[in-house]
């Protein structure tokens, strides 16, 4: 095995030991289990490479360290094994809890609310993991865990990409370490000590003590690396009018593939693994490094190609913002916050001078004719336009990007397996920046496999990358639904809906971390959250965790909606209009309690006759999200309206749909009561709009209570009659000003 | 004050009158500065006169020509036709006058009460032109807000 795999491998084994010691499997500290465990592992798979990574797990803690030096090993295996001990130091910050002491029993906090922990389980889609009050985990779990493992184990060679997935499958609900409040996941700590050894190996590093091994970590031996993509919204949804859904969907997955490609390029140039890759996810990147001049040099390179690229491809629509800082190990443990601050401020500023490498950024071409792509605007040289005919005959001129997205869209979002990326330049794929990206469905080679997902390593001689994304959608006939049937599909006024959304106050949470390993955990769980159990709550699973929302119709299996984008902390969706509304509350319902209350999310919902051009419907939804942010956060725009504050804290909207809204409406109709009372509840809206033009004056409420009195319905409406003089003197607003989001909803599902 | 609460009380008490009558009373004593009335009040104290008129069974057909009268010279405030609406608020006093004097016995009691309480108002602005313009929308608000919760709290047209 070659040296850096071995290091790589090592890290991802090194506490191996803790869930077996934790099962009881064996006798010993978990340096002795672990070592136990993969000499079994070795026996049982007659793989010999485990019996080398067995030492990993059993040579990681300073008091065994002495002992290297008499092992009748090959040195560079010594060296391997003080950089593993050395990274598992600069990994675990956490360690200075140690005060609360060890209980092998406690189980993992939740990184988003330390008062709450995970129960022990695998990671999949089915079992959206809620953090609740789990005092211990016993013996019995963890061997269940263990034995699992174990089982995956078997099955695939000893390689970092298909451990990996592996080790994150079993391994993520359970806690690096058993003092109090740990929220970091022994995956990411196996992962990031995998990352952080490597680097300092790449950097030069060669310890042959422990003397040596802390002096590796005092010198300013690593780079962190971050890329954040910027012009996202721009780059997916200015396409013009033939730009159907599935189109949309195609631009969106496009660019997370670049994302991809460029990741995989500076893991592939600076002999790295995929473990350095500290995260992936919506338009943003980081990666540890080693810091030396051929690795600078390296990136640079890369960052001119990806610039140049970006500029050719999309006219400076998109781009990507890469920039590095060195550092040392002991910063990366005890300042990761400032490190990681520094290099944010110059990705910053590196967005902002955007395309400064690329030589005629200002030169006008040469003397060749340009001419627009019909779909997304690019102005290219004519001869390079290709005809693209539409199903209503329509020859459009195109782009080649928008030419080859164009067929490969239906099977980029179809494709059941995944994708290749080839160094091959076939003319088939989509171009990337470095490679070429092809729907992969059985047969293809190239260099790496992104396969969607899943945890289970294929057999395959190509990288492994385990490429999850929310990729649900509608079909219908064979294909993706397009814009006209989902508002074909929708209640009373025949519209699409749209929700887009994120995380409220996230670069504050992210810059609050303390360490590379939590700010691994957390950044893979809320990815997950987007992209992987989004799809669970859109398919109706969760229910009992979600509970009641407010609804317009029975939410079925395969609703009408298409995830257009959701990943890192945000997502945009577009479906039957009736549908997405449910689908907001479903959505924060689940966030809330995945998150167990430690963050908020905003969202904006719109209402679009199916023939608004995209661009228009996003510049709407970003302005409307926008709002909600403003007035607050922790809250959703569900319609227009007017008054002092557009959005809704989410309570109070769930509160009155509760109260009135489910009195007025229920299954798919008025209810009884309300049958014939369409015009009453308009004029209950015209009554809140003599409130809100002034709020002093009280007419609103004696009319109010003459109206309803006269249609005997005064009591569905208890909450919004009487004056709440409390409110009054705190200058919030009466009820009445909230009850028109959940008319106007109801009146727009009955509307003829 | 909570308009379900008083209604609940007048379902359950058939005497309830009795219990507000001093509330009227003190609402009547009040009229004098009716121009200080903030808005809350108006609502809270047409809830008070409106639960007492219904327990004592006034019908609003009753009082619908006051109405009427009232709604008219509050349109010719608001579109400022006229400056001067003393004339027209000295009607609207005798008309009161006339119907509470010729109503029968179990409503004449209503009926004073909701005298009390308006004529001290009605007088005020039919002395001082400038006062009744100021105060007339406000007045008409009471006055409908006294319907309206009429109507709410169970009370019956005819």
């Amino acid at each position: 095995m070659d040296i850096k795999e071995l290091i790589a491998l090592g890290g991802l084994f090194h506490d191996i030991g803790k869930p077996v010691q934790r099962a009881h499997l064996y006798s010993g500290d978990h340096s002795i289990q672990g070592y136990r465990f993969l000499l079994d592992l070795a026996r049982e798979t007659g793989v010999k490479e485990y019996e080398t990574l067995a030492l990993f797990a059993r040579y990681h803690h300073r008091k065994y360290m002495e002992e290297v030096e008499k092992l009748k090993i090959p040195d560079d295996v010594k060296v391997a094994l003080y950089l593993v001990y050395i990274a598992d130091n600069i990994s675990s910050r956490e360690r200075e809890d140690e005060r609360s002491g060890y209980d092998v029993r406690r189980p993992l906090k939740s990184v988003f609310n330390r008062d709450l922990s995970y129960p022990l389980y695998q990671l999949s889609l089915e079992r959206l993991p809620i953090p609740g009050t789990v005092e211990r985990i016993g013996s019995e779990e963890y061997r269940r865990i263990v034995e699992a493992l174990k089982g995956d184990m078997k099955r695939v060679e000893p390689r970092t990409d298909k451990v990996m997935p592996i080790l994150e499958k079993h391994l993520t609900f359970v806690s690096s370490v058993t003092t109090e409040n740990n929220v970091i996941s022994l995956y990411d700590h196996l992962k990031m000590t995998s990352a952080i050894a490597l680097a300092l190996y790449n950097a030069g590093c060669r310890p042959r003590s422990v003397g040596e091994a802390e002096k590796c970590m005092k010198e300013k031996n690593l780079l962190l690396i971050e890329g954040d993509f910027s012009g996202i919204q721009d780059f997916i949804y200015s396409v013009s009018g033939k730009g159907t859904l599935k189109y949309l969907r195609a631009r969106s997955a496009y660019l997370e593939l670049i994302g991809w490609d460029i990741v995989l390029k500076i893991i592939k140039d600076l002999n790295l693994t995929l473990a350095n890759i500290v995260f992936n996810a919506g338009g943003h990147f980081m990666i540890v490094a080693q810091n030396t001049k051929d690795a600078r040099n390296k990136l640079e390179d890369i960052r001119r190609k990806v610039t140049t690229w970006l500029w050719k491809s999309f006219e400076g629509k998109l781009y990507i913002g890469i920039d590095w800082e060195e550092c040392s190990g002991e910063e990366l443990m005890k300042d990761f916050k400032e490190v990681r601050g520094r290099l944010k401020k110059k990705v910053t500023i590196r967005k902002l001078k955007r395309f400064e490498f690329v030589d005629g950024v200002f030169s006008i071409g040469k003397a060749e004719k340009l001419e627009e792509c019909q779909i997304c605007g690019v102005e290219v040289p004519e001869e390079e336009l290709k005809e693209l005919e539409f199903k209503d005959g329509e020859v459009a001129k195109v782009c080649k990007t928008c030419h080859a997205l164009w067929f490969l869209g239906e099977r980029l979002i179809k494709m059941e397996k995944g994708l290749v990326l080839t160094d091959k330049i076939t003319g088939e794929g989509i171009p990337g920046p470095f490679s070429e990206f092809l729907p992969y469905e059985g047969q293809l080679q190239g260099k790496y496999l992104l396969l969607k997902n899943t945890f289970n390593p294929p057999r395959t001689d190509m990288v492994f990358v385990p490429y999850v994304v929310a990729d649900y959608y509608r079909e219908k006939e064979g294909r993706v639904i397009n814009f006209n049937e989902l508002a074909e599909e929708s209640m009373g006024a025949k519209r699409i809906g749209v929700i887009k959304g994120d995380v409220d106050k996230l670069g504050e949470y992210f810059a609050n971390r303390r360490s590379i390993s939590e700010y691994s955990t957390a950044s893979r769980f809320m990815d997950y959250f987007f992209k992987f159990y989004l799809k669970g709550v859109i398919r109706g699973y969760y229910s009992d965790i979600i509970g009641e929302v407010p609804s317009l119709s029975e939410w079925k299996e395969n609703p009408n909606v298409v995830v257009v984008y959701a990943g890192g902390d945000d997502f945009f969706i577009v479906g039957s209009w009736n549908e997405i509304f449910e689908l907001a509350f479903r959505i924060r319902e689940a966030f809330r309690r995945y998150t167990g209350g430690g963050l908020t999310i905003s969202m904006a919902l719109g209402y679009f006759h199916p023939k608004t051009p995209i661009y228009r419907i996003a510049d709407v939804m970003t302005e409307r999200l926008e709002k909600a942010k403003d007035e607050g956060r922790d809250a959703i725009y569900v319609i227009e309206r007017t008054g002092w504050r557009i959005s809704y804290p989410w309570e109070i909207y769930m509160d009155f749909w509760r109260e009135i809204g489910r009195k007025v409406y229920s299954d798919g109709r008025l209810t009884e009561k309300f049958g014939d009372k369409k015009g009453l509840l308009h004029k209950v809206l015209e009554l809140r709009e003599l409130y809100v033009r002034d709020p002093r004056d009280v007419r609103w409420a004696y009319l109010l209570a003459y109206h309803l009195s006269r249609h005997e319905v005064e009591e569905v409406f208890r909450r919004i009659l009487g004056i709440d003089s409390k409110a009054l003197e705190e200058g919030k607003p009466q009820p009445i000003y909230w009850v028109d989001g959940i008319l106007k909803v109801i009146l727009m599902a009955v509307r003829g | 004050m909570d308009p379900f609460v008083v209604k609940n009380q007048l379902r359950m008490d058939k005497n309830y009158w009795s219990k507000v009558e001093p509330k009227v009373k003190e609402i009547a004593r009040k009229a004098e500065n009716f121009q200080d009335w903030k808005p809350g009040e108006v609502l809270d104290y047409a809830i008070t006169i409106a639960s007492y008129l219904v327990s004592k069974d006034l019908r609003t057909n009753q009082i619908r020509k006051i109405l009427e009268m009232v709604r008219n010279v509050e349109l010719k405030v608001k579109t400022g036709r006229d400056e001067d609406i003393r004339d027209d608020v000295v009607r609207i006093r005798l008309l009161l006058a006339y119907t509470v004097g010729r109503s029968q016995k179990n409503t004449k009691e209503a009926l004073e009460h909701l005298y009390m309480v308006l004529e001290p108002i009605l007088k005020k602005m039919s002395e001082d032109n400038n006062f009744a313009v100021n105060n007339f929308g406000k007045f008409f608000d009471f006055l409908q807000a006294i319907v309206a919760y009429h109507r709410f709290l169970g009370g019956k047209e005819k």
